[in-house]
């Protein structure tokens, strides 16, 4: 019985965010406190660069145990958990995520003009336009405006 | 009432006027189209108007600021969508009243009272700003340090239904503020040895993506690419009939003014505070409220119009923003080598009337383009996100990348806005972070500075909290926090309930 009471605690969205936001406390808890001892440059306490994120992990392990209450809390009112019954496009999400990844690396490879037409391409064709002469027309459309506006009006160095 | 005059002078700037127009027709279309949002559309101005001057930037950010909180009202009539979260309430009376073929009333309804409440909030800006600015002179380091404690705490608490998660969000953006060249000792804090960031976290980046791409990664998860809208019919609405409810909207204003002023609260509370008190004070609507009551646009419309001049109170006399939107403008002005704060008005004087010039000027637009453009606005509205948001992608990518010219700038951007759909997915506002991430260094150095003067003093607690001010802002930061705390809440709701109960034996 037990067991099946810390399985569901765990499952508690906020139990995982306090697993979550205690390890990055900790984290920076020991990073801050090895350097505030071990750098060379570091001061005293009062002007130590390391003072103010030392506060921060110390209020950090203070919010992880209030959300510990808020995982108990939902735990004894399981009722208050808002589910959603609309399907989540989360491959969608991977996929543009992906893509913009890709074209941060072509952009210095490829130039700007190009890797930026291909993009939009592949943007469109994936939220669904078809028709070519659409396609080429919004993205060439959009570059070239994304270009003289910044590149030529107001002399960003593009890539 | 001498700033009022000076920022009037404006008026016959012919640059000025254009480019505020051109930041009230962005703000117009950025405003109405969900999707896109004030916040979104300011974070990509900080890195257009770079090269600008101070002016030119103010007028432009002033435009899309003024007529972009009014433009979220007509998605949010048309589509039931509001454009801004201030614009929620106006979906409940607005969308009936389409749906009964009177879209083009609703519309005519929310631009005036948009207008009337934004020229009030700018009003109680001109007049406000030198008092509160002669309090703020007596500030200490520690006082700005628990201001921005105050801001932080206030804005945790209203942002999100929990807390702790309104304050983790912030607590995350104090940790990227500290990252790169500490300012008081000149030594890289928390780069991880990656030199890039020794320059720290630009903020535009980091806003861009957290309002810019978590947008679009949010709209993309949603799935809702497209929208129905309504469609309008013009109608003869009197200038009379319109103004029946003026002095409904001059206390509406007043409770939007005060409700900006106060760090976090924002246009939704304001929009859904007065909305509150419509139901109480007019007691004969048009139609009852919920069904179509021109009263609950009035309402919504002239509060949370009235914010923009509230929150620009804090954000330039403490230089402590109100919300997200002033956050990002608090940027724009650091930026333009501006500094907000108690010496603005002496220092700066010309900026603050460019300020309001731009605010009124705005307001104008405003009328205008709500009275003959966005009637025929609703073809653009219905823009199919498919083609919106790979678009708005390349604009936070060029956007990230035009401030300093450095790829590493969109790598961060990705960062945030994928962090920002995380944060969004597991119910945590990026309100509370953004803020955090532009007060982060002000509270730092304040802090440190507050703590090192203390510990030369006999009595270190009464050095650090033993001013007025101090106290005083120290109790409102406890009292925030206190009163926010779920088990302090939930007693205080079940007393409530106690109460109402024993009035109803």
């Amino acid at each position: 019985m037990e067991k099946k009471g810390k399985q569901g605690l765990l499952h508690q969205p906020s139990c995982q965010d306090a697993i979550f936001v205690g390890l990055c406390s900790v984290g920076l808890l020991v990073y801050s406190l090895y350097h505030h001892y071990f750098d060379r440059n570091t001061s005293e306490w009062k002007m130590s660069p390391y003072l103010f994120p030392t506060l921060i992990s110390v209020f950090g392990l203070l919010l992880t145990l209030s959300l510990v209450a808020d995982a108990f809390n939902e735990m004894r009112h399981p009722e208050q958990e808002e589910k959603s019954s609309s399907k989540k496009n989360l491959i969608g999400v991977l996929v543009m995520v992906a893509a913009a990844l890709v074209y941060y690396i072509l952009m210095p490879i490829l130039t700007f003009i190009p890797a930026t037409m291909l993009f939009l391409v592949a943007l469109f064709i994936y939220l669904g336009e078809r028709k070519w002469w659409k396609l080429l027309l919004l993205s060439g459309i959009t570059t070239a405006a994304i270009y003289v506006l910044f590149g030529i009006a107001l002399n960003v160095r593009l890539p | 009432m001498s700033a009022i005059i000076e920022s009037l002078a404006y008026f016959t700037d012919i640059r000025f006027i254009l480019l505020c127009g051109l930041g009230s027709i962005a703000g117009l279309f950025v405003g109405s189209i969900p999707g896109l949002s004030v916040s979104m559309a300011t974070a990509l101005l900080v890195s257009i108007t770079y090269s600008w001057s101070t002016n030119d930037a103010l007028a432009t950010v002033m435009g899309v600021y003024v007529v972009g909180v009014f433009s979220g009202a007509l998605s949010a009539i048309l589509i039931n969508i509001p454009g801004a979260p201030s614009s929620v309430v106006t979906t409940l009376d607005g969308y009936p009243l389409a749906k009964r073929g009177e879209a083009y009333k609703a519309l005519k309804y929310a631009t005036v009272y948009s207008f009337i409440g934004s020229v009030f909030g700018l009003v109680a800006l001109a007049l406000l700003a030198q008092p509160i600015t002669s309090i703020a002179l007596k500030f200490q380091p520690m006082d700005y340090f628990l201001l921005a404690l105050f801001g932080l705490a206030t804005v945790g608490g209203l942002t999100t239904k929990s807390f702790s998660k309104g304050l983790i969000s912030a607590l995350f953006g104090l940790f990227f503020a500290m990252i790169g060249m500490d300012s008081v000792l000149g030594t890289p804090r928390l780069t991880f040895g990656i030199r890039d960031l020794n320059a720290g976290i630009s903020n535009v980046p980091a806003l861009v993506g957290l309002f810019g791409f978590a947008e679009v990664l949010s709209v993309v998860f949603d799935g809702h690419l497209d929208a129905e809208v309504n469609s309008i019919t013009k109608q003869v609405v009197k200038l009379k009939e319109i103004l029946k409810d003026f002095w409904h909207s001059m206390y509406y204003s007043a409770i939007g003014t005060v409700v900006g002023a106060l760090p976090g609260a924002g246009g939704p509370v304001a929009a859904f505070l007065a909305y509150t008190q419509a139901k109480e004070v007019v007691k004969n609507p048009s139609r009852p409220f919920g069904e179509g009551a021109v009263e609950g646009i009035v309402a919504s419309e002239s509060a949370n119009n009235a914010c923009i001049g509230g929150a620009l109170i804090p954000m330039l006399t403490l230089a402590v923003p109100g919300d997200a939107v002033t956050a990002i403008i608090l940027s724009v002005f650091y930026v333009h080598g501006l500094q907000p704060g108690p010496m603005f008005l002496k220092t700066s004087a010309d900026s603050f009337h460019a300020i309001l010039g731009g605010g009124f000027i705005g307001c104008v637009f405003l009328l205008l383009l709500g009275l003959l453009v966005a009637p025929h606005l609703s073809k653009i509205i219905a823009v199919p996100k498919s083609i919106l948001m790979p678009i708005v992608t390349l604009l936070c990518v060029i956007g990230a990348y035009a401030c300093n010219n450095r790829l590493f700038d969109v790598g961060l951007m990705f960062f945030f806005g994928v962090l920002g759909f995380l944060m969004r997915c597991r119910g945590y506002s990026v309100a509370p972070m953004t803020l955090a991430i532009v007060l982060g260094n002000m509270m730092d150095s304040n802090f440190r500075r507050a703590v090192s003067l203390a510990v030369s003093a006999d009595h270190v607690l009464f050095a650090l909290f033993g001013r007025p001010i101090t106290m005083v802002l120290l109790i409102l930061t406890v009292f925030s926090i206190v009163t926010n705390i779920p088990a302090v809440k939930r007693a205080r709701s079940s007393r409530k309930a106690a109460r109402a109960a024993s009035r109803g034996k």
